[in-house]
């Protein structure tokens, strides 16, 4: 058992994270229908937003997986510091990466981050090496690959039947399209990801000795929580990636967009069903490259496609390398001290604050415009 | 050896055949809706309703379909539960 202001800032900042995902997340759910002008950018936030709320209380099978699938519950349980310190690394990437605006996986942020905080503190026997492999790194290989193909397959049908037909008919029929397509998107992205967060905070209470490790369960408080986290995240929207994912990666029409938007919730939602943390991220960027290749190789701005792909590789050993160096940290003001965590959490919102106003000071908008 | 034993393939096999089979099936099935709306306007407009008729079906067959999708969608995930 653990104190309560310890437990309280974990929450606190899981529930940071979780808006964190719904901010830099928010560009896989819009950004097909804002360039394709399917949808004006804050209507698409908006819906996206009530949809990931909506989303977050479908299933709870991925918050199982990432509460005791990829770590060894038992031992987080002695550590509250290791979730802490996986939380940090997770936010500090996902800060990172929304800076240069490169669509990363916030899921693998934290997946990665939790498992470096645990192989710091225990060694390789607190990570679960055959859950990290089988439900987390071969997913994040078939997901974008399974999005690419079956994105891009869809687009060369789309253009069978309707490519003799009038566009202008055509552009206004896929654009109503991308609104359900986005939709199913936003609920997918909701019923995925919010679930991470609600692992992490099931961890959490797991440490504080809340929860059984042997009976794991998400009490109703935590759906709650985290479903308002991602949805509050995801209608301040982050405009950097939803620029880099709606028109840099291809020029995307009505049909591409409705393709991409399909194949990805898709694959999400089949993801979901069989519980995989899948990094909606992958899906929906390969779906998108998968669409404009399709059409034409030359299509995709592989450049752009290659820095987000090193990104994604970057992600779980460069999350993993922060949490297990955030865990060193507060490991020296001792073992399930509160000094550690509440230093930590101070010097990361500054530095939050800081990459914020640098972006703001050179013009950049951070949240999406009206139109 | 190995890779049979950490990674789950039946459940990778039904990702693939699930999410390829549903994304296909929604987006030929829009996709001739979307056929079927713009015919529907063009021959109803050169007066030939009995055509129009026949593709105006077709395009709300389309529709029904990814209606039914949508809904099987969201049945599926919330018994996972």
């Amino acid at each position: 058992m653990h104190s309560d202001l310890l437990l309280v800032l974990v929450v606190g900042t899981a529930l940071a994270f979780d808006f964190t995902n719904g901010f830099h997340d928010t560009a896989n759910v819009v950004a097909t229908s804002i360039s394709t002008r399917a949808l004006p950018p804050r209507v698409a936030i908006g819906m996206a937003s009530l949809l990931n709320f909506a989303g977050a209380f479908i299933s709870l099978a991925v918050a199982a997986t990432v509460a005791k699938g990829i770590v060894d519950p038992s031992v987080v349980a002695l550590q509250p510091a290791i979730v802490f310190s996986g939380l940090i690394g997770a936010i500090s990437w996902n800060v990172v990466t929304w800076y240069y605006g490169l669509p990363s996986s916030s899921s693998h942020a934290l997946i990665g981050g939790v498992v470096g905080a645990a192989f710091a503190a225990n060694g390789s026997s607190g990570v679960m090496g055959d859950g990290l492999v089988g439900k987390v790194v071969v997913p994040a290989i078939v997901a974008p690959i399974l999005a690419f193909l079956v994105a891009g397959f869809g687009i060369l049908v789309c253009y069978r039947i309707v490519g003799r037909l009038r566009p202008g008919p055509v552009g206004a029929g896929f654009r109503f399209g991308q609104v359900m397509s986005g939709g199913m998107l936003a609920l997918a992205h909701g019923t995925n990801d919010a679930q991470k967060t609600m692992g992490v905070i099931v961890l959490a209470l797991v440490s504080h000795g809340d929860i059984s490790p042997n009976h794991i369960h998400v009490p109703s408080w935590v759906v709650i929580t985290a479903a308002s986290a991602i949805a509050l995240g995801t209608y301040a929207g982050g405009w950097r990636i939803i620029r880099t994912l709606g028109s840099r990666i291809i020029k995307m029409d009505p049909a591409q967009g409705f393709a991409a938007q399909g194949s990805g919730a898709a694959v999400i939602l089949a993801a979901s069903h069989v519980g995989y943390p899948l990094s909606t991220t992958h899906t929906i960027s390969g779906a998108v490259m998968g669409a404009g290749a399709a059409k034409r190789l030359s299509a995709v701005r592989w450049g752009v496609a290659g820095n987000i792909v090193a990104a994604w590789l970057l992600t779980l050993p460069a999350s993993a390398g922060i949490g297990a160096a955030v865990y060193g940290a507060t490991r020296i003001f001792g073992v399930n001290s509160e000094a550690g965590p509440v230093i930590v959490a101070v010097l990361i919102l500054i530095g939050t604050m800081l990459a914020f106003g640098r972006r703001l000071r050179r013009g950049s908008p951070l949240t999406a415009p009206q139109a | 050896m190995l890779a049979s034993k950490v990674v789950e393939w039946s459940k990778i096999g039904q990702l693939v055949y699930s999410a390829l089979g549903v994304a296909l099936a929604v987006t030929i099935a829009f996709s001739i809706a979307v056929a079927g709306a713009t015919r529907f306007a063009e021959l109803r407009r050169d007066g030939a309703m009995a055509r129009a008729t026949a593709w105006a079906a077709l395009a709300v067959a389309g529709l029904a379909v990814v209606a039914a999708a949508i809904v099987l969608g969201i049945v599926v995930m919330a018994k996972k539960s």
